[in-house]
């Protein structure tokens, strides 16, 4: 068996009471929200329920990779390990990954299961397809997961290495916040560049017909409609893509060089 | 060969370890004895790459530790703290796929030796069962170094005979040289060739325990002693 396999058999292992208990809470709050709907004779409280559960899976990578990699600087096995950081780290993500995708594909079904009701009105106008919405909703998620689970790792990592400085957990936390804050700044003005806008508009695609969430509460007399940006940019996506390897190659080399526990 | 030059570690404005030097040669046994919080777990630490100085130099031969240093070094932590939702043989596979100088073989060797049963899960063991079954983990790999952090910390005086009898079946005194980390002295006295005596983050002194024995016939918990209380005399002064 390889050192690879043997690390996702490892963390497959270590990991699934957690992706046991994500689902079981998943249908448990899926089942209540049903359950008060049925109470109240209004099902919006289970529609609602069911679309924050899809939603929360967004969280759902940063929050495994925090739990597994805590776990790992607790017992100091993992990082006493000669095999490379790449593979090391992607074991967990992909184990990570692979968890998540079974947890939101049975949100999914949920969701799916909740719109074919006959209070689907409520989520969807009757021209839109719910099954295509809720597809591009949760691939959405699954994106944004991967990207928040990749800058969890970053800041783990250096959480870790700034203990090479001698630096207590408030001082690293500080710097942590900070950073944060210097790189969120840095994006907004990189985003105002005239250059960026260029090269944004350079790899512009109308998704105009994939457009529109719509969130109707009539029974509450208002309606709020939450719409899509029609546009998005290969270029963009580009950019990112390239950012988080930068990301991840960064980490890792912390993470064979520098990282304590 | 493992060295330690005018090494320090800070954590915060505490200092760990306090301009430290010293040589191990390969092929022979040190014990690393002292207080709690003298510095004993950091410079392990430092060894198996766990930990980087904060100034100074360490080798491990010739290289600085990082790690992938866990590729020639085998490091038992002081952490009572294995994966709790595995068995014992999930944990040998596991060390299996890891280490290229892992040998399964002796390592079932070593779980029968010990008294371990490979089918329960680690949360169910006794703290001297988990004690015994990370022994059997740094014990079945052929790596040059050995690095034992407290290993019969908490453990009843049966199952660290048990320990102290596995050090002496299954390390290859030929090839390894062992670094036990500990301040119960009195289990491993026995074992060793060297003593290093560390306080309050310092080497205080560094001795061959048979010239201990036969030039100042005193036994290692003697000798240390009377380095206590000179130190402590200095200390006044």
């Amino acid at each position: 068996m390889t050192a690879f396999k043997g690390l996702l058999i490892k963390e497959a292992k270590l990991m699934r009471i957690w992706f046991i208990w994500g689902i079981l809470l998943s249908i448990a709050v899926a089942a209540a929200g049903y359950s008060i709907s049925q109470y109240v004779n209004d099902m919006i409280v289970f529609e609602v329920l069911v679309f924050m559960i899809l939603s929360a899976h967004a969280f759902y990578l940063p929050i495994y990779l925090l739990l597994s990699l805590n776990v790992e600087a607790k017992t100091q096995l993992w990082l006493h390990n000669p095999n490379s950081g790449y593979q090391l780290f992607f074991s967990k993500f992909l184990i990570g990954f692979v968890f998540m995708m079974v947890s939101i594909i049975i949100a999914f079904i949920i969701a799916i299961w909740a719109t074919k009701s006959d209070i689907g009105i409520y989520f969807f106008a009757k021209d839109q397809l719910p099954m295509f919405i809720l597809t591009g909703v949760s691939l959405s998620i699954i994106v944004y997961s991967f990207y928040l689970g990749i800058w969890t790792f970053f800041y783990w990592t250096l959480y870790h290495s700034l203990k090479l400085y001698g630096w207590n957990s408030g001082l690293r936390w500080g710097i942590l916040i900070c950073l944060w804050a210097v790189l969120f700044y840095i994006e907004t003005l990189i985003n105002e560049l005239p250059i960026y806008q260029s090269l944004w508009e350079l790899g512009a695609i109308d998704m105009t017909s994939l457009k529109t969430l719509n969130y109707e509460l009539s029974k509450q007399s208002f309606s709020a409609e939450l719409t899509a940006n029609p546009f998005i940019s290969l270029t963009e996506i580009a950019l990112y893509l390239i950012l988080l390897m930068a990301v991840v190659i960064f980490s890792i080399w912390m993470l064979e060089k520098k990282v304590e526990v | 060969m493992i060295e330690f030059a005018e090494v320090y570690k800070k954590y915060g404005k505490k200092k760990a370890i306090h301009s430290m030097s010293f040589a191990l040669e390969k092929g022979k046994i040190y014990g690393l004895v002292g207080p709690n919080g003298s510095g004993k777990s950091t410079t392990l630490k430092l060894i198996a790459g766990l930990a980087y100085p904060s100034e100074g130099n360490v080798t491990v031969n010739g290289k600085k530790p990082d790690r992938k240093t866990a590729g020639t070094v085998a490091y038992l932590t002081e952490l009572d703290t294995l994966y709790p939702s595995f068995t014992p043989k999930d944990l040998i596979s596991f060390y299996d796929t890891q280490f290229s100088d892992f040998d399964q073989t002796r390592a079932y060797e070593l779980l029968s030796f010990m008294s371990l049963e490979k089918d329960i899960k680690i949360k169910h063991l006794s703290k001297g069962s988990r004690g015994r079954l990370k022994l059997v983990v740094a014990l079945a790999r052929d790596a040059e170094y050995l690095l034992l952090d407290e290993p019969f910390s908490g453990l009843d005086p049966m199952v660290r005979e048990s320990i102290v009898k596995g050090l002496l079946t299954f390390i290859d005194f030929e090839k390894q040289t062992l670094l036990i980390a500990t301040h119960e002295i009195a289990e491993i006295e026995a074992l060793l060739d060297e003593v290093l005596v560390l306080q309050n983050g310092e080497l205080i002194a560094h001795e061959e325990v048979e010239a201990l024995r036969e030039e100042k016939g005193l036994s290692i918990i003697e000798w240390m002693k009377v380095i206590f209380q000179s130190s402590a005399k200095r200390n006044e002064i």
